[in-house]
C-alpha cells in the first residue's frame, strides 16, 4: 500500500488470518426480523418523508415569517405615533400561531419544550395584558405599539426555538 | 447448507416464502453480524443493523438476478445498509485530511485488563470510526480503495491514508 | 460464544466509567472557519497567535467520541454518540483557535468561556452559558435558558436568550439584545445603535450614545434605568402608561394622556426611546468620576 511500512501489513496478516469471518449474534434475531418484514419496508420511508416534510415546512415557515416580520416591523422610535393597525396585529398573531403549531410537531427535547412553554406563558401574558389595555383605550398608539412588539417577540422567540438543535 | 440448496432457498424466498428466507438468515447471519459488529463497533448497534440488512434483503430479493452469488449480493447490501445508516457521521470522519497519530487512549473504549493480550477484534473496536471503517472494508472484507471511495464518498487517497493510520494504530495496540 | 465476542462483551460496559484524555492538533489558516458542535460541560475557547487548532482536556466516556478535522480553511470539532439520557457536566475542554478565526459553536448544553478572539463568534445552544472577554469583531449568541456575559469593546453584538440574564461591559458599536424574562444589564457602553428588548425583564443601561446614534429600550413589565453622561445631548421619547417617569436631568414638558413624554436633554443629537407597560423609567446621571465605569447599572445585580 502507498507509504505503508511492510512490517505493519505483514504483522497484521497473521492476526487477520486468525480473525473469525463469522460471529454468531448474541441472540436469535430472526423473530424480530420476521416481525418487521412486510410492514417495515413500506412504513419507514413514509415516516422519514413525513419528518423531512415537517422539517422543510418549518424552515420554510420560519423564512416566510421572517420576511413578514422584517417587512412589517416598526421603526422603534415611531411607535408612539404609529396608527393602530388592527389588521396588521391580527396577521402577526396568526403568524405566531402557525409557528407554534409547526414547532409542536417537531422533535424538540422534552426539557426544551418545557422552557419553551414557560417563556410562551410570559409572552402570552404580556400580549393578553396589552390587548386588554388596548381594548379599554382603543386609540392609543403606545399600547398598539407595545402589543405589536409583544407579538413580534413571540414570533422571534419561536423562530429562535426553530433554530435549536433537535433531539 | 450446500450451494444448490441455498440457491433453491433464494428462489423460494424471492417468491415470498418466509420459511425459505429464515433458512437464508440462518446460513448468513454470522457473517453479516460480524461485519456489522466490526463496522459499528457496538454489539447492540450491530444487532440493529443485522436486522436492517435482512429486512432490506427481503424487500430487494425480487430484484436479485443471480448474476453473482447470493452471499456476495447480501454482503454488498449489508455494507450499504451500515454505511447509509452512518453516512453523515462517517463522511465527516473519513474526510479528515490530517493523517496524524492520535493516541489510542483517546477512544472512549476502556483499555483491556493489562494481563490480557488484546486480539485484533478488540483493538479494532478502539480505532477512530473513519480508520476502522476503511480497515474493515479493505483488509477484512476485501474491497479495493476505489470501491471504498465509491461506497463511503471519500477520496481514494483518504481511504489509503486511513488504512495506513489504522494499521499503524492496530500494530501499536497489539504490540503492547 | 467465541473468545473474541466474549472479550468484546466484557469490554463494553466499562466505557461508562472511563475518562478520555483529549489532545488533538492540526494546522489551520489564520482566518479559518471553525465549527464546534455538540460539546458538553465546560469549554474554554482561546484565540491565540498560532495558525493551529488544538483541543485538549478530559471527557467522560458517556460524553461520546470526539471528532476532529477538516481542511485548513474549514475545520470541525465535536462529539457524537453522547449519552442523551444524562447531562454531562464533568467534561472540561480547551479549544485553541487562531485569534482571527471565525468560530461557530452549536450544541445543547455547553458552558463556554471565550477569550482572546478577534474574529467572529457565533454561539447557539439550548441551555448553554456564554462568557466572552476580549475584542471579537462580532458576537452572535442565542441560548434558550442560559446567561450571556460579554466584556470588551465588541463592535457588533447580537444576543438572544429567553430566561437568561445578559450582562455586557464596555461594548461598542451596534448592539441588539432580546430576552423574554431575563434582565439586560449594561455598563461602560459606547454605541451607535442599541436595541434592548425584553418582555418581563428589567433593563439597566450605563453608557454613552454617539451623536446621531439611537438607543431603544423596551420591556413589558420590567423597570428601565438609564444612566447617561451628564453632558449627553439626546432627543427622548419615554412611555410608561402604568408607571412613573423620574429623572435627574431637567426634562421639559409633561407626559401625554397615553403616558408618553417627548423631550430633549442637552443639545440633542442622539435618539433615546424607552417604553414599559407596567414598569417605571428612571433617567440618572452618571457620576463625573465613576470608579467602575464598566459595571452595569444596578437593578438586578450581576449575572447568575
Amino acid at each position: 500500500m502507498t507509504g505503508q511500512r511492510p512490517d505493519d501489513e505483514t504483522f497484521l496478516r497473521s492476526h487477520l488470518a486468525d480473525l473469525p469471518r463469522s460471529i454468531d449474534p448474541p441472540r436469535d434475531l430472526w423473530p424480530a426480523i420476521e416481525g418487521r418484514l412486510a410492514p417495515r419496508a413500506r412504513a419507514r420511508p413514509r415516516i422519514a418523508l413525513y419528518r423531512l416534510a415537517a422539517a422543510i415546512a418549518l424552515v420554510a415557515l420560519s423564512s416566510a415569517v421572517t420576511w413578514y416580520v422584517a417587512r412589517r416591523s416598526d421603526a422603534p422610535v415611531a411607535v408612539a405615533t404609529a396608527p393602530v393597525d388592527r389588521a396588521g396585529l391580527a396577521r402577526l398573531a396568526r403568524a405566531g400561531d402557525i409557528m407554534e403549531q409547526g414547532l409542536g410537531s417537531s422533535s424538540l427535547a422534552p426539557a426544551t419544550r418545557a422552557v419553551l412553554a414557560r417563556n410562551l406563558v410570559v409572552i402570552d401574558s404580556a400580549i393578553a395584558e396589552c390587548q386588554r389595555a388596548l381594548d379599554a383605550d382603543p386609540g392609543s398608539p403606545v399600547l398598539a405599539g407595545l402589543l405589536r412588539a409583544a407579538h413580534r417577540q413571540r414570533v422571534e422567540f419561536l423562530q429562535q426555538a426553530a433554530r435549536l438543535p433537535r433531539s | 447448507m450446500d450451494p444448490d440448496a441455498l440457491s433453491l432457498e433464494v428462489r423460494r424466498a424471492q417468491a415470498g416464502d418466509a420459511d425459505a428466507f429464515a433458512a437464508l438468515y440462518r446460513a448468513h447471519a454470522g457473517r453479516v453480524y460480524a461485519m456489522c459488529l466490526r463496522l459499528e463497533g457496538d454489539p447492540a448497534a450491530a444487532e440493529e443493523r443485522t436486522q436492517d440488512v435482512f429486512v432490506r434483503a427481503w424487500d430487494r430479493l425480487p430484484g436479485f438476478r443471480h448474476e453473482s452469488a447470493f452471499s456476495t449480493w447480501l454482503h454488498r447490501l449489508a455494507v450499504n445498509v451500515v454505511l447509509a445508516h452512518r453516512r453523515a457521521t462517517w463522511r465527516r470522519d473519513l474526510r479528515v485530511a490530517v493523517v496524524e497519530e492520535p493516541e489510542l487512549l483517546e477512544s472512549p473504549r476502556a483499555a483491556p485488563d493489562p494481563g490480557t493480550r488484546m486480539d485484533l477484534d478488540a483493538a479494532m473496536i478502539r480505532l477512530p470510526p473513519g480508520a476502522r471503517a476503511v480497515f474493515v472494508l479493505h483488509d477484512i472484507e476485501g474491497y479495493g480503495h476505489a470501491e471504498i471511495a465509491e461506497m463511503t464518498g471519500i477520496a481514494e487517497g483518504t481511504s489509503k491514508a486511513q488504512l495506513f493510520r489504522a494499521r499503524r494504530l492496530l500494530r501499536r495496540a497489539l504490540d503492547r | 460464544m467465541r473468545p473474541a465476542v466474549l472479550l468484546l462483551a466484557l469490554m463494553f460496559p466499562v466505557p461508562l466509567l472511563a475518562q478520555q484524555r483529549i489532545d488533538r492538533r492540526m494546522a489551520v489558516s489564520s482566518t479559518a472557519s471553525i465549527r464546534i458542535n455538540d460539546l458538553v460541560g465546560m469549554v474554554r475557547l482561546v484565540g491565540w497567535d498560532r495558525d493551529s487548532l488544538v483541543v485538549v482536556g478530559e471527557l467522560p466516556a458517556r460524553a461520546g467520541q470526539l471528532y476532529f478535522g477538516g481542511s485548513t480553511d474549514a475545520a470541525k470539532v465535536g462529539l457524537e454518540g453522547t449519552d442523551t439520557g444524562s447531562v454531562v457536566t464533568s467534561a472540561t475542554l480547551e479549544v485553541r483557535v487562531p485569534k482571527h478565526a471565525r468560530v461557530s459553536v452549536r450544541g445543547a448544553v455547553v458552558s463556554l468561556d471565550a477569550g482572546g478572539l478577534e474574529g467572529d463568534l457565533d454561539f447557539i445552544t439550548t441551555a448553554g452559558r456564554l462568557h466572552v472577554e476580549g475584542t471579537p469583531r462580532t458576537v452572535t449568541a442565542e441560548t434558550l435558558d442560559g446567561n450571556v456575559e460579554v466584556a470588551g469593546p465588541v463592535a457588533s453584538l447580537r444576543v438572544r436568550t429567553a430566561g437568561g440574564t445578559v450582562v455586557l461591559r464596555g461594548v461598542r458599536g451596534d448592539l441588539t439584545v432580546t430576552t423574554v424574562s431575563g434582565a439586560i444589564l449594561i455598563g461602560g457602553a459606547r454605541i451607535s445603535r442599541a436595541r434592548l428588548e425584553t418582555v418581563s425583564g428589567e433593563i439597566a443601561w450605563k453608557g454613552a450614545i454617539e451623536r446621531g446614534g439611537t438607543l431603544d429600550a423596551q420591556t413589558h413589565s420590567g423597570n428601565i434605568e438609564l444612566r447617561l453622561p451628564p453632558t449627553l445631548g439626546a432627543d427622548l421619547e419615554l412611555s410608561a402608561p402604568s408607571g412613573a417617569i423620574t429623572s435627574e436631568f431637567t426634562l421639559k414638558g409633561k407626559p401625554s394622556a397615553s403616558g408618553t413624554l417627548r423631550t430633549s436633554i442637552g443639545d440633542g443629537g442622539a435618539a433615546i426611546t424607552a417604553r414599559t407597560f407596567r414598569g417605571r423609567i428612571s433617567l440618572l446621571k452618571q457620576p463625573e468620576v465613576d470608579a467602575n465605569p464598566a459595571a452595569p447599572g444596578g437593578i438586578s445585580g450581576t449575572s447568575r
